[in-house]
C-alpha cells in the first residue's frame, strides 16, 4: 500500500467503525506509520493534536497503539489549550493504563512551553494535585505543579499532603522540587532541610523525544518567516529609539491585588480552606450575575487597566465611591498613550488592541476619558492622518466640551486639513465622527433648561471620571459654531466631490440632524442650513436628495413651530425674522420648482425675496440654453424623478400614458413614490399645498 | 563603517577672534532645530490656553516654578555615588500607595519574584546556582522639596554559591527619586510622584525589576528619550559651566548622519574653554535663566563656523548624543554625570521634562 496521506490516518482513528485490533491491522499500521512520518518531518497542526490526543487517551486501541500515538504528538506550532484540558479529564476517568497516563503527562511537560494559553490549567490546579498519590505519575504530576504555581495555589492542606506523602515514600527529589517552590511564595509555612548544594529537582527522562520537538519547531519557525525587503523609509527618523524588545500586549492581564501584609504576618496568612468569607479573586468573576452577588467581597486588581480586558468587570469602575480606580486608570492611560502613540513610530499591533478596547470602554460608559481628550490634541499635532484613523475618530467624538475657538484650532483643523486632501470615503468618515461629536454635545452637554423652575441645573455628578464644570453658556455657543462649521465641510466636500452619493448621504444626514436637534435634545434653533446645500439637494440628480431635502424642510417647519408655542407670550425674539424668512425662502421656491412649474421666476414677485443665486435678470437663466427650464425640474420632470414618473405611467392603462395625464394625476404621483421609499416629497406638499381636490 | 571628523581647538580658536557680532543677529530661519523649537513652543502655547495653565511664551525662559525643586548636600558621599557612571533613565506615571514605611515588604517581595523568575529559567544566562537579594533603601542626602520628601535607592544583588566567597556582586542599582509620602485618604496622597528612575545594571534584573514594579504600584514605565529639541537645549545651558576642580572635558556634539555610505556618525568636539567664551558671548550674565533665543545662537553659531569649514550642513542632521563638562547625555536616555556640584541641576532638569508631559490636573497638583 502507498503512503496515506495524514488527514486520511487522522480519519482512520476517529472512525468509530475502524477496527481496533492490534495484531494483523494493516491499515492501522499504515496509518500510525504516516502520522509518524509527517509528525518528525514537520509536525502536527493544533488540531490534529487535538484530535489524536483525545483519541489516544481514551484508550479505544491499544495500550501500544494508544502510546505510540502519544509518542507521534510533535506540534509544529502551538498546541491547544483544550487538548490539554481533555487529556487531564480523560486521565480522571481512570480509563488509560498508568503508563498511559504517565505517558501522557510526560508529552505535556515536553510541549508546557507550546501551550497557547494557561488560564483554565490554573484553574484545574487542584485537581491535577490529586494525582500525586498515584506512584508512576508523581514525578511528572510533581514537575508539571512546579510549573504551573502561583502564589495563590499554595494552601495548607496541599503542604500536609505532600509532607504525608513524603513520609510514606521517602524524600525524593521531585516532592522537594515542588516545596522549594512553595517555601519560595510563603517561607515561614514549609521549612526544608536543604543540603547546601542546589539539586536538580526534576530528570530530564525524555531528552530524544525533547529534541525531536525542537528540532521541528525550529523547522516550522524558519519556514514562517518571510522574506522582507527593505524599503528605505522617507519619513522622518522618529525621535524613540526602536526597542529591542517591543512589548507585545500593552494590556496587563487581570491578577488579584495581593494583600501587602501578607509577607510579614507569620501564620495566618495563608489560606487554610476554601472558606466562603474569603476574598474573591477577579479572575474567578466570567459573568454579570457572578459579579452581583460577590460585589462585596472582591478583590481590587492590581493593574486596573487589565480591567480594559473585560467588560464585565468595567462595572467595577462605575461603583467606586471614591475616584480612585478611575485616577489610576487615567494616570496609566495617560502614561502609556503618550509613550506608545505620540512618541512612536507608525502603527503597531499592540496599540491597536489598546486603543480597540479603550474605545470600546468609552462606548460602555457613554462618555469620554478626560485624559484622552489632552492625548488626541496632542495626537492630532503630529498624526499623518492615517495611522489609527477609526479609532482617533471614535475618540474625537467622546471630547469634552470646550470653547469653539480651541476645538476649532485642535480638533477641527487637523481634520480640515485631512478632509480636504482625501478620498471620498475618508471625507466621509470625517463628516460621521463630527456629526457624533455634535450629537454627543447636544445629548450629554447641553441640558434643556426648564423655564418654569427657578433654581439653576446641578452641575452633572454622574459622570464616572471626575465631576464635569458647569458649562452651559460654553455649550449652546459651541453647538452652534459646530453646526455652521459642518455646513461649510458639506459645501467644501460636495464641490469637490461632484455630488458623490455617499458624501451627498453624509451632508443629508447632517441636515437631518441639525433640523431636528430642536425635538430631539431641545437645543434652541438658531441658524439653518446654507442656501448652497439645500438648492444643491433640490437640483441634485439623485432621488434621495429631492426627497429628503424635502423631509428636512418639514422638519425644520416642525421645530419653529414647536418653538414659537413655547415661547409663547414672550413673543418674537430677535433672529427668528432672518430665520422664518429664509425658511419661507425656501419653502416658496421648492414648491415653485416642484410643483407649480415656475422654477426661477423671479420676476414674477420682485417683492418675494427669492433665494436662488439672487439673479436679477432672465437672461442669465435663459443663456444657461436649458430648455422650459421652468417645467424641467417640476415633479413629472424632474431629471431624478423621471425614471419613478416613467413607472408610475407604466402602471396605467395603456391609452393614457402621457404626461399630460401624469400632470393630472399627481396625487397618485406622490403616492407612487412614497411606496418607494421617497416619502419626503409626499409629506412636503401635504404640508405646504393646501389641495384642492 | 564609522568615521568621524573632528574640529582641532586650535581652528576654534581662531574663528573665535573673528568678531562675534555677525552671529549674535539672532535671526531664526528654518534649520530642523528650530522647527522643532516652534512646534514645540506652539504645542505649549495651545495646551497652556486651552487647558487654563500659565502661559509660556516663545522665548520664555527655561526654569519653571511649579515643579519641585531637588536639592542635595554636595558633601555628602551617596551623591558622589551617582557620579561617573553611566545610568539608564526611566521615567514613570504616578505610583499607586507606595509608602515609605513599607520598604522591607518590597524588598522581600521583589526577592521571591527574582527567585521564581531565576527558577523558571527567565533570566537567561544565569543558572539556578544564583541567588538574588533585592534591598529597598532610602537614599540621604537627597531632599526633594524643603518638606524632606526623600529618594530611594534599589540595589539587586546576586551570588553564587559555587564560588565559596560569598561576595554578593551588584548587578543592578536603581534609584527613585520623588516625593514619597506616607498613604494618606485623599487621592493626591495615595499616589506618589516619581518621576525620574535611574538604573545601571544587568537589563534582564532591570526588565524583571520593571515589570514587577508596573505590577505592583499600578504604574507604567518606559525609557527615557530625549528628543533633538532637549539636547540643544541641554548642550547649550550647560556648555559653558566648567568645573572648577578638575580639568574640563571637551564640549562634544555626536550627529548622526542620515542614509550616506560609509558615514554614520559625525562627532564635533570643541575645547572647553572656547565654548565658554562663546557661551560668555551668547548668555545674558545677569539674569538667571537661559532663554531659547540664547539657545538658537549658540547652534548657529557652530553651524556657520563648522560649515565654513567642511561645507557641511549640520543643522540637517540629528543630534545624537552631547557632552558637556559636567555630563554627557544620549538620546536612547543614558546619561553620565561628571561633576558633584551640578547632580541637582542635572536631575531638575530631566523632572522638569518628564512632568511637562504629564496631564496638566497632576502637574498643578505637584
Amino acid at each position: 500500500m502507498g503512503d496515506l496521506y495524514v488527514e486520511d490516518a487522522v480519519e482512520y482513528f476517529t472512525n468509530p467503525h475502524s477496527r481496533t485490533a492490534t495484531r494483523g491491522n494493516v491499515p492501522l499500521s499504515n496509518a500510525l506509520a504516516a502520522i509518524n512520518k509527517e509528525a518528525s518531518a514537520n509536525g502536527l497542526s493544533p488540531d490534529s493534536i487535538t484530535i489524536l490526543l483525545d483519541v489516544a487517551a481514551s484508550s479505544r486501541f491499544s495500550d501500544t497503539v494508544s502510546q505510540k500515538l502519544v509518542k507521534c504528538l510533535i506540534p509544529r506550532h502551538t498546541v491547544s489549550e483544550d487538548a490539554v484540558v481533555r487529556a487531564i479529564s480523560w486521565l480522571c476517568t481512570n480509563i488509560p493504563s498508568s503508563n498511559l497516563q504517565a505517558l501522557i503527562v510526560r508529552w505535556i511537560l515536553l510541549v508546557y512551553d507550546l501551550i497557547d494559553s494557561k488560564d483554565r490549567l490554573h484553574a484545574l490546579y487542584g485537581l491535577i494535585f490529586h494525582f500525586i498519590e498515584d506512584d508512576t505519575m508523581c514525578p511528572y504530576i510533581c514537575h508539571l505543579l512546579h510549573l504551573l504555581t502561583r502564589r495563590e495555589d499554595v494552601r495548607l492542606f496541599r503542604i500536609r499532603r505532600l509532607l504525608n506523602l513524603q513520609s510514606r515514600v521517602g524524600v525524593q527529589t521531585y516532592i522537594s522540587g515542588l516545596l522549594s517552590i512553595y517555601r519560595l511564595y510563603y517561607p515561614n509555612i514549609v521549612s526544608l532541610v536543604m543540603s547546601g548544594r542546589r539539586k536538580i529537582f526534576f530528570k530530564n527522562t525524555d531528552t530524544a523525544w525533547a529534541q525531536v520537538i525542537r528540532k521541528v519547531q525550529a523547522r516550522a519557525n524558519a519556514v514562517q518567516r518571510p522574506i522582507t525587503v527593505q524599503v528605505p523609509s522617507l519619513a522622518v527618523r522618529g525621535t524613540k529609539p526602536r526597542h529591542k524588545r517591543a512589548k507585545l500586549q500593552l494590556v496587563p492581564s487581570l491578577q488579584s491585588a495581593v494583600d501587602q501584609t501578607d509577607v510579614t504576618v507569620p501564620t495566618d496568612s495563608i489560606q487554610t480552606s476554601i472558606s466562603i468569607t474569603a476574598g474573591m479573586k477577579l479572575e474567578q468573576i466570567h459573568t454579570f450575575e457572578d459579579l452581583l452577588t460577590n460585589v462585596d467581597r472582591l478583590e481590587l486588581p492590581m493593574q486596573v487597566a487589565a480591567l480594559l480586558r473585560h467588560p464585565h468587570l468595567q462595572h467595577l469602575l462605575l461603583c467606586s465611591s471614591d475616584r480612585l480606580l478611575t485616577t489610576r486608570l487615567s494616570y496609566w492611560l495617560h502614561h502609556t498613550l503618550q509613550e506608545e502613540l505620540i512618541l512612536g513610530n507608525g502603527e503597531n499591533d499592540a496599540v491597536r488592541e489598546l486603543l480597540d478596547m479603550v474605545v470600546t470602554f468609552t462606548d460602555f460608559i457613554q462618555e469620554g476619558v478626560p485624559v484622552l481628550d489632552d492625548i488626541i490634541i496632542r495626537y492630532l499635532m503630529v498624526w499623518n492622518g492615517r495611522d489609527y484613523r477609526s479609532h482617533v475618530l471614535q475618540l474625537i467624538t467622546r471630547m469634552g466640551m470646550m470653547p469653539f475657538s480651541d476645538l476649532r484650532e485642535c480638533i477641527l483643523e487637523p481634520l480640515r486639513q485631512i478632509y480636504c486632501s482625501s478620498s471620498v470615503y475618508v471625507k466621509c468618515q470625517v463628516l460621521y465622527c463630527l456629526l457624533q461629536l455634535l450629537t454627543n454635545y447636544s445629548a450629554l452637554e447641553w441640558v434643556t433648561p426648564d423655564p418654569n423652575s427657578n433654581t439653576l441645573p446641578l452641575p452633572n455628578t454622574t459622570s464616572v471620571f471626575s465631576p464635569k464644570a458647569d458649562t452651559q453658556a460654553l455649550a449652546l455657543t459651541t453647538i452652534q459654531e459646530l453646526i455652521a462649521y459642518i455646513d461649510k465641510l458639506c459645501v467644501l466636500g460636495l464641490t469637490q466631490e461632484r455630488d458623490h452619493a455617499f458624501l451627498m448621504h453624509y451632508t443629508l444626514s447632517y441636515m437631518e440632524l441639525a433640523s431636528t436637534l430642536g425635538q430631539r435634545f431641545g437645543v434652541p434653533l438658531q441658524q439653518v442650513v446654507s442656501a448652497f446645500l439645500i438648492y444643491r439637494c433640490v437640483f441634485a440628480l439623485h432621488a434621495m436628495a429631492v426627497s429628503r431635502v424635502c423631509g428636512v424642510i418639514c422638519d425644520y417647519c416642525e421645530q419653529y413651530r414647536m418653538m414659537a408655542k413655547k415661547a409663547g407670550d414672550a413673543g418674537k425674539q430677535e433672529g427668528w425674522d432672518f430665520i422664518v424668512n429664509t425658511l419661507n425662502g425656501y419653502t416658496l421656491d421648492i414648491c415653485d420648482t416642484l410643483w407649480r412649474s415656475k422654477a426661477f421666476s423671479f420676476h414674477l414677485n420682485p417683492k418675494r425675496s427669492t433665494m436662488i443665486y439672487h439673479l436679477t435678470s432672465a437672461d442669465a437663466v435663459a443663456r444657461t440654453r436649458v430648455a422650459n427650464f421652468h417645467t424641467a425640474f417640476s415633479l413629472l420632470q424632474h431629471p431624478a424623478l423621471m425614471g419613478f414618473t416613467q413607472s408610475f405611467l407604466k402602471q396605467q392603462p395603456d391609452e393614457d400614458r402621457s404626461l399630460g395625464h401624469a400632470h393630472k394625476h399627481r396625487g397618485k404621483l406622490l403616492t407612487h413614490l412614497q411606496e418607494r421609499h421617497l416619502q419626503g416629497v409626499d409629506r412636503f406638499i401635504h404640508t405646504f399645498i393646501r389641495s384642492k381636490d | 563603517m564609522e568615521s568621524d571628523t573632528t574640529l582641532t581647538s586650535a581652528e576654534t580658536e581662531q574663528w573665535l577672534t573673528t568678531p562675534l557680532t555677525q552671529i549674535n543677529d539672532g535671526q531664526a530661519t528654518a534649520t530642523s532645530g528650530v522647527l522643532a523649537s516652534r512646534r514645540s513652543a506652539a504645542l505649549r502655547r495651545q495646551k497652556s490656553r486651552l487647558i487654563g495653565t500659565a502661559s509660556t511664551k516663545i522665548g520664555a525662559s527655561r526654569r519653571r516654578t511649579r515643579t519641585p525643586r531637588i536639592q542635595t548636600e554636595p558633601e555628602t558621599l551617596l551623591a558622589a555615588e551617582l557620579v561617573n557612571k553611566t545610568w539608564s533613565i526611566y521615567k514613570a506615571s504616578p505610583l499607586y500607595s507606595f509608602s515609605i514605611n513599607l520598604l522591607k515588604n518590597y524588598s522581600k517581595s521583589l526577592t521571591v519574584e527574582l527567585e521564581a523568575a531565576i527558577k523558571k529559567g527567565v533570566a537567561v544566562g544565569l543558572d539556578s546556582e544564583t541567588t538574588c537579594k533585592a534591598t529597598f533603601s532610602v537614599f540621604e542626602g537627597f531632599a526633594y522639596d524643603q518638606d524632606g520628601a526623600q529618594s530611594v535607592k534599589l540595589s539587586v544583588s546576586a551570588k553564587r554559591k559555587q564560588i565559596s566567597d560569598n561576595e554578593p556582586s551588584e548587578v543592578l542599582t536603581l534609584l527613585l527619586t520623588g516625593r514619597m509620602n506616607d498613604a494618606s485618604k485623599s487621592i493626591s496622597g495615595s499616589f506618589t510622584c516619581c518621576p525620574v528612575m535611574l538604573t545601571r545594571g544587568q537589563v534582564m534584573f532591570t526588565d524583571i525589576v520593571m515589570a514587577w514594579m508596573q505590577n505592583q504600584f499600578d504604574c507604567s514605565i518606559y525609557r527615557m528619550s530625549f528628543s533633538q529639541y532637549h539636547l540643544a537645549w541641554m548642550v547649550a545651558m550647560w556648555a559653558g559651566i566648567l568645573p572648577e576642580n578638575t580639568s574640563p572635558k571637551s564640549v562634544m556634539l555626536v550627529y548622526s548622519v542620515p542614509e550616506t555610505e560609509g558615514v554614520d556618525t559625525l562627532t564635533l568636539s570643541i575645547n572647553p574653554h572656547d565654548c565658554k567664551r562663546l557661551w560668555v558671548s551668547v548668555h545674558n550674565a545677569d539674569s538667571s535663566s537661559f532663554l531659547e533665543s540664547e539657545v538658537h545662537t549658540f547652534h548657529k553659531s557652530l553651524e556657520l563656523h563648522f560649515y565654513q569649514h567642511f561645507k557641511i550642513h549640520l543643522s540637517c542632521m540629528q543630534l545624537s548624543s552631547i557632552g558637556t563638562p559636567i555630563v554627557f547625555v544620549s538620546s536612547e536616555g543614558k546619561m553620565k554625570m561628571y561633576s558633584v556640584e551640578h547632580v541637582d541641576s542635572v536631575l531638575q532638569l530631566l523632572v522638569d521634562l518628564i512632568v511637562e508631559e504629564y496631564p496638566d490636573r497632576l502637574q498643578e497638583s505637584l
